[in-house]
């Protein structure tokens, strides 16, 4: 039997440097957030041989005396907690006091600190936890910390370390994820001497953004911007016609911390609904500040994930937002892309957009059993409490909307496929299946949403036969599926029996329907409604009855058409996120033609 | 090969015919039909490698024997364009010759020996039925069938052959027709447990084949094929594989439900005209018997209500249903409008059976709205 007893103190952070420090990445997340909270103006961030060699990271601030060297690399020490009642209102990115004496435990460290009042510095060298004597040393105001040979003492860890450039490009990302929301300091980063960010200190977020993606993401991004009582959220969203494959680049700070947050991730997606293509996220940077009381951070020690104390309600500020804000913004996919889209600003019937919000707040919440979008001009709601639904300051330009001229609704039909027609700013081409079903859907939907919907029972009900997670689905939402018309029953093993479905698909094959409901549901993050499956539905339905690529369309059709697309929301992208409409401007063309 | 037709008796055999043939297939001799002349008879034949069809051209004057493939499109314009009672057709081998009084065509022909056989029926078992009676199940069936359905049976007809007679059932899973009625069974022909699912596609040839002819078919039922003869007509056709759902468990037999008797022309009137403001968004029309009528309200959001009403016999308690007007309307179109049926109602969630007194059943399931 063996015996119970007491682990060292140096097994002891062995085990917690396990939690905290996972590969170089995070020794160099860690020292970054230390020389932040030591309020830096410069931070430079050195790494060889993808950090496991050395990381080295240099700070111009408030530095730490002699006397305290030792603490500060003692596990649970800190300046940046006092007392228990601190820890509900962190207002720093560290506070456990671990992440230093984690790294010394697992590594050799040599921390280097002068305060500014100090005539002099202090070195002291820690190696595998081992402290040595605090020596006098010179050295620049702030603190310096090297970090060698990473899980010398851990070859278990060592292993499962990837090649040097994969380390890297985690390094490469922790560095982003701190230098982003901190634009007043200055950072660079080399990697085996070579300077990789050169970062200047600046006023402009987005000078900041575009140094570390790039420059042409950077000239499609939508300032956003809104305050809910003390939350205040504020960045940049990409326009739809920029994506990406993962959701790798939805960065979202909480009072300068990088977090990672399921449901705002899936709000963000939501406010794309309708932009993007199925399988692409949209790109993000966005930050929340709020009181620190109003949000747990000591969730996990790498502070990853957060709880908020009202995350509904951010879900729908964050969610109504962007939504409101691209119902103002030209989203037709310009073909050269300008810098056009940054001023294309906010600002139009300030009730609509209460509405809008009211409407996504109780709707978040549940409350909504029917939906009904407000149209344009359709009834307003009646005053509401101004505190509840905080507006978002900031001085109002009038609205800028790009709408075809109603007078010219002549256009060119090019092969059976696309329409060509004039416009304002130049020619716009409109693929006409995608708009002829966006149209359809917003009739569809406004048509569907009040009234119950129709089952057609089967007389035999017909076997499904389905993959497990989507029998599961199946089953857990029998109710909701019943609710769109879509009656399932259970046959055993992942077999079930469709006994009636939705009368309103016609001839469609409601197997088929059934598997892309499944999807939807198995898809999102947030619990699906009655109102996500109704408008899959419905896509689905006007999918397939828009006129397809390659009818011939008669000058009236034509007309029609483009008459029609005013009567549309969003008309520059079909639902399923695929464009409806490309926009080549005269300047392009001008350009094009060498005409300056 | 050698002779001469009565063009107007050949362009109806041929046209028949040719109703079999693909309209495109990479097996470019499927688009002719094969002549085949003997001393006695002369048969036309044509397939789809689905469905063959083979029919007795009749009036012809027969010099040489022999067989000849000919092409629908272009034979089947010279029959049609052509104003002379009688028309010389001549093969060497090489070519065909068409010759009328004035005109005179040379078409190419193709080897007649490549084109697919068509099987004869060579049955002595088989159930024999009048083509009157078989003229009305087609009518009253096909229509029922879904040929787009993942379930391919229900593509078909299903005909049940027993000793006493003739089933012939078709659904599309929300609406169900099934036609009884007599059959004799010659050598002990019996459908028994395969499933003998005719695709409607060979339902409709064959009523078009039969034409209005007046005597008896025979019908032998195969593993996988079937065979019917009229007079002049024999078509073959594979059947459609896949199990036919067990459909005597969903014909609803109940002694509880209401019955109401129902005349069809004005009742199809009636339903025609509440369905006028239905839509694809908004299908049903909601149906009130009770205190001596009907009334039909169909209600949609885009195009308005409707309310008909009808007096009708039944004077019993408040019964309402809703249907899919085009279901109800598909069942009444078939009847003689002078006709009367029974509807068998129970509650809004149980089907809607209509029953004739010969043999014809057809059952709905409602809609239900939520």
């Amino acid at each position: 039997m063996s015996r119970i007893h007491q682990l060292s103190q140096s097994l002891i952070n062995k085990i917690a440097a396990g939690e905290v420090v996972e590969r170089p990445a995070s020794v160099v997340k860690e020292l970054m957030e230390n020389a932040v909270d030591a309020s830096a103006t410069r931070i430079d961030v050195t790494v060889r041989g993808g950090g496991v060699e050395m990381v080295r990271v240099v700070d111009n601030g408030c530095g730490i005396p002699a006397d305290q060297l030792p603490l500060a690399v003692a596990s649970h020490a800190t300046s940046k907690l006092g007392e228990a009642d601190d820890l509900f209102r962190v207002g720093t990115l560290g506070f456990r006091g671990e992440a230093l004496a984690s790294i010394a435990e697992i590594s050799r460290l040599v921390i280097r600190s002068r305060p500014a009042d100090s005539p002099g510095g202090a070195e002291l060298e820690v190696s595998g936890g081992k402290p040595s004597e605090v020596v006098p040393c010179g050295c620049p105001v702030g603190t310096s910390v090297e970090v060698h040979n990473l899980f010398f003492n851990i070859p278990v860890r060592r292993k499962f370390l990837r090649s040097s450039q994969t380390e890297f490009g985690h390094v490469s990302e922790a560095f982003t994820r701190v230098a982003l929301p901190s634009p007043q300091a200055h950072f660079t980063l080399r990697h085996n001497d070579r300077q990789v960010f050169e970062l200047a200190a600046s006023d402009g977020w987005l000078e900041r953004i575009a140094r570390l993606s790039s420059r042409e993401l950077a000239e499609n991004l939508i300032r956003v911007e809104s305050t809910d009582q003390e939350v205040r959220l504020a960045g940049y969203v990409a326009n739809p016609t920029h994506s990406r494959s993962n959701n790798r680049m939805q960065y979202l700070f909480l009072n300068g911390r990088y977090i990672r947050d399921r449901a705002l991730q899936h709000a963000l997606g939501e406010a794309y609904r309708g932009l993007l293509m199925t399988g692409r996220y949209p790109i993000a940077f966005l930050t929340l500040e709020m009181p620190p009381e109003a949000v747990d951070v000591n969730v996990h020690p790498t502070k990853l994930e957060v709880r908020f104390q009202d995350s509904s309600r951010l879900y729908s500020q964050l969610l109504s937002t962007l939504r409101s804000k691209f119902l103002t913004t030209d989203l037709t996919v310009h073909v050269q892309s300008t810098g056009d889209h940054l001023d294309a600003t906010a600002g139009h019937d300030e009730a609509r957009t209460d509405e809008l919000r009211q409407e996504l707040v109780d709707w978040a919440k549940g409350k909504v059993a029917s939906w009904d979008t407000p149209q344009p001009g359709g009834s307003q709601p009646a005053a509401q409490d101004a505190s509840d639904v905080g507006q978002s300051s900031g001085n109002r330009q009038p609205l800028q909307l790009t709408r075809l001229d109603r007078s010219s609704v002549s256009a060119l039909q090019i092969h059976n496929r696309y329409l060509v027609t004039e416009s304002e700013q130049g020619v716009t081409i409109i693929d006409q299946h995608a708009l002829h079903e966006r149209i359809l859907y917003e009739q569809l939907r406004q048509r569907i949403v009040s009234e119950a919907v129709e089952t057609q029972s089967l007389l035999v009900p017909e076997p499904v036969d389905l993959s497990a997670p989507e029998a599961a689905a199946a089953l857990e939402h029998r109710e909701l599926l019943a609710q769109l018309g879509m009656n399932i029953e259970p046959f055993g093993g992942n077999t079930v029996l469709l006994a009636g479905y939705p009368a309103m698909l016609a001839n469609m094959n409601p197997v088929e329907v059934l598997h892309e409901l499944l999807e939807q549901l198995l898809s999102g993050g947030k619990q699906p409604d009655r109102r996500d499956l109704l408008d899959e539905l419905l896509h689905t339905i006007a999918c397939k009855a828009a006129i397809k690529a390659g009818d011939r369309l008669a000058p009236e059709e034509i007309a029609a058409l483009l008459e029609q697309r005013h009567l549309v929301d969003d008309p520059h992208h079909c639902p399923h996120g695929r464009p409806a409409a490309l926009v080549f401007t005269r300047e392009e063309l001008d350009r094009q033609f060498k005409r300056g | 090969m050698k002779l001469t037709c009565e063009r107007e008796k050949l362009l109806h055999a041929f046209q028949t015919a040719a109703s079999v043939a693909p309209v495109r297939s990479p097996k470019p001799i499927l688009q002719n039909l094969k002549l085949e002349v003997t001393a006695e008879c002369a048969m036309l034949t044509g397939t789809d490698l689905e469905v063959g069809i083979r029919i007795e051209v009749p009036g012809l004057e027969v010099e040489v024997p022999g067989n000849v493939v000919l092409p629908i499109s272009r034979f089947g314009s010279i029959l049609r364009e052509s104003s002379d009672e009688k028309l010389d057709l001549q093969n060497d081998g090489q070519k065909t010759i068409v010759r009328g009084q004035q005109s005179e065509f040379q078409l190419p022909s193709e080897n007649p020996d490549e084109f697919p056989t068509v099987t004869t029926f060579e049955e002595d078992k088989y159930h024999e039925l009048s083509a009157r009676f078989f003229r009305e199940i087609v009518r009253r069936t096909v229509f029922a069938t879904d040929n787009e359905s993942s379930r391919y049976a229900l593509g078909g007809v299903l005909l049940e052959l027993t000793a006493e007679g003739i089933i012939a059932v078709a659904t599309d899973g929300r609406r169900l027709a099934r036609q009884e009625g007599p059959a004799k069974s010659v050598g002990g022909h019996l459908s028994g447990d395969t499933m003998t699912i005719v695709p409607s596609r060979a339902m409709q040839l064959l009523e078009r084949a039969l034409g209005d002819s007046e005597g008896n078919i025979q019908l032998a039922a195969r593993e996988n094929d079937v065979l019917v003869k009229s007079d002049q007509v024999t078509i073959y056709s594979r059947l459609v594989e896949g199990r036919y759902p067990k459909w005597r468990d969903v014909f609803p037999r109940r002694e509880d439900a209401v019955k109401i008797e129902l005349s069809v022309g004005p009742f199809h009137a009636a339903v025609r005209q509440a369905a006028i403001v239905t839509s694809d968004q908004r299908r049903g029309v909601d149906f009130t018997f009770g205190g001596g009528k009907v009334v039909l309200a169909g209600h949609g959001a885009e195009y308005g209500e409707s309310h008909v009403e009808l007096p009708i016999a039944y004077d019993g308690a408040d019964l309402e249903v809703t249907l899919d007007p085009h279901y109800v309307s598909d069942f009444l179109k078939v009847l003689d409008p002078e006709q009367t049926f029974v509807m068998e109602l129970r509650d809004p969630k149980s089907a809607a059976v209509c029953l004739t007194d010969d043999g014809y059943g057809y059952v709905i399931m409602p809609l239900a709205s939520n």
